[in-house]
Parts: structure tokens; C-alpha cells; sequence
């Protein structure tokens, strides 16, 4: 054997292989980082941490023009769920947003949904049936464009 | 989503009467993806789901917008075919068919958000 000829050749097949190595080892890596990161989701939901969340809520008297009528008023828009008395405001936004098994959703048009299945006490009614959730929906900048007693409707914990 | 559907002749009038419908969240999230990115072809349907809740959530049909609303639903219809699912379909002929009776009447169809 020509050792001389043959060790141009040699040295093309270390590089190769040389390279698969390092491509196995990318591949390797991100599959670490992904377990890393289904690792993390799955704490996260058993944990109850909440992975993401929009600007602290704001109840500006817009949000209260929209919300005393539906939410609050019982003699107008009967069959929408009603907060009980004392029920409702910044007080009502702020603890949704910060109690900690809220289940935070971003909506399809940049807002926020923040949905608190059972807060420890009833918070209202809806056609009588009393309620132990609220909801809380803010916009992209955290304004209250509606909060409420009860979950909505098709919502899934 | 809850949004109740009212006949009335005013909002005003509506926030004290019953509604007669409230749209089902299947079909109600469904239009939302069948009509994502055609809002300029499908304007009308496009306020009933444009917004869940809030001020913006609520829509409204008047009589002399019937006609328009009710070709809307055709026509998404025709674009989405066979692959509309019942829960699309339901609740699209069910608010047609509010929209035609209130017409008759000369009353305007409320969307009501939470």
C-alpha cells in the first residue's frame, strides 16, 4: 500500500467523520434542550406557575362603564352573571391576576384572560347558580376590558 | 365566551329583556378560524367574533344589514363546504334565521359580550 496516497484520503474520512460527531452532538444538545424545556412546562403546570402574564390590571372607569350594567346592575342584562355585593373593582382585578392558581390565556386579538376557578368564596351568581370563580380580562396594556363572576363559557381548567 | 343574543329595537331595550339565544362557544370559536385573515370578505361576521369580551365584544345587525349579513353566511358557507362542522353550521343558520325574523319585525339583532 502506497501510505502516501492514501493519507490525503484518510485524513477527508477523520473530517467526516469528525463531522457527524459534532452533528450527532447538536442533535444530542437540542434534544436536551428540548426535554429541558418540556421538563419546565410540565413543572410549571404541576407547580400551578403561571408562565406568562400581561401588565398589572388597571380599572379605569371605562372598564367600570362596561361592567357595572352587565355585571353588577341586576335590573338590566338579567341573565348575565352578577358580582355580590362588595364583589368587584380593582380589588376583584387585582386578586384574580395575583392569586396563585390563576390560569393565564393570551386571546387571539393580544388580550389577556386570567381565569381563577375557585377563589375561596362565592364572588356572585349567574341565573341564581352561585359562583366560586372569577375572570378578569385585560388589554395588551393591562386596562380591564371586563371582569366577572364565574369562568367563560366552554373554558376548560 | 358568553354572548347573549338579544331582539330589540334599541340596546337600551335590550339590556331589559331576556335574550333569545346565546351563542354556542363551539361554532362561535370555529367562525373565528374560518374567517382569520378575511375579515374585508366577511365584515358583518367578522364583529360578531372580532372580540370576545368588552364594549368592542358586543354586534349589532340592523334590518337594512340583513340582507349583507345573511350573503356573508352563505358565502363563508360556500368558501368553508364540506369541511364546516355541524357546530358552524348550527349556529350559523340559527342566527340567520333570528336575523330574518327580526327583520320582518324591523328590529336589530344584539351580540351581547360579557
Amino acid at each position: 500500500v502506497n501510505r502516501e496516497a492514501v493519507r490525503p484520503i484518510a485524513k477527508l474520512a477523520k473530517k467526516f467523520i469528525n463531522a457527524a460527531d459534532s452533528a450527532g452532538d447538536v442533535a444530542k444538545s437540542a434534544n436536551r434542550v428540548a426535554k429541558n424545556a418540556d421538563a419546565t412546562k410540565a413543572a410549571a403546570k404541576a407547580d400551578g406557575v403561571v408562565p406568562a402574564k400581561g401588565p398589572p390590571p388597571q380599572y379605569t372607569a371605562k372598564s367600570h362603564e362596561h361592567v357595572w350594567p352587565r355585571h353588577h346592575d341586576p335590573s338590566q342584562w338579567t341573565k348575565k352573571s352578577k358580582f355580590a355585593p362588595g364583589e368587584g373593582g380593582q380589588k376583584f382585578a387585582d386578586e384574580v391576576y395575583n392569586h396563585p392558581n390563576v390560569v393565564v390565556k393570551r386571546q387571539q386579538d393580544g388580550r389577556w384572560q386570567y381565569v381563577v376557578d375557585d377563589m375561596g368564596r362565592f364572588t356572585g351568581s349567574r341565573s341564581n347558580y352561585p359562583s366560586r370563580s372569577g375572570t378578569l380580562i385585560t388589554g395588551p396594556d393591562g386596562v380591564v376590558i371586563t371582569q366577572y363572576p364565574g369562568v367563560p363559557k366552554g373554558w376548560k381548567p | 365566551v358568553v354572548k347573549d343574543i338579544h331582539s330589540a329595537k334599541s340596546l337600551d331595550e335590550a339590556a331589559k329583556i331576556d335574550p333569545v339565544w346565546e351563542l354556542p362557544p363551539d361554532g362561535y370559536f370555529e367562525l373565528q378560524r374560518a374567517i382569520q385573515g378575511a375579515s374585508a370578505r366577511f365584515p358583518l361576521l367578522h364583529s360578531v367574533c372580532a372580540h370576545d369580551e368588552g364594549p368592542d365584544g358586543d354586534f349589532a345587525i340592523p334590518p337594512d344589514q340583513a340582507d349583507e349579513f345573511l350573503r356573508e353566511i352563505d358565502l363563508l358557507l360556500g368558501t368553508v363546504g364540506v369541511t364546516a362542522t355541524q357546530a358552524l353550521k348550527g349556529m350559523l343558520y340559527r342566527l340567520a334565521e333570528f336575523v330574518r325574523k327580526a327583520r320582518k319585525a324591523n328590529l336589530t339583532i344584539f351580540g351581547v359580550a360579557d
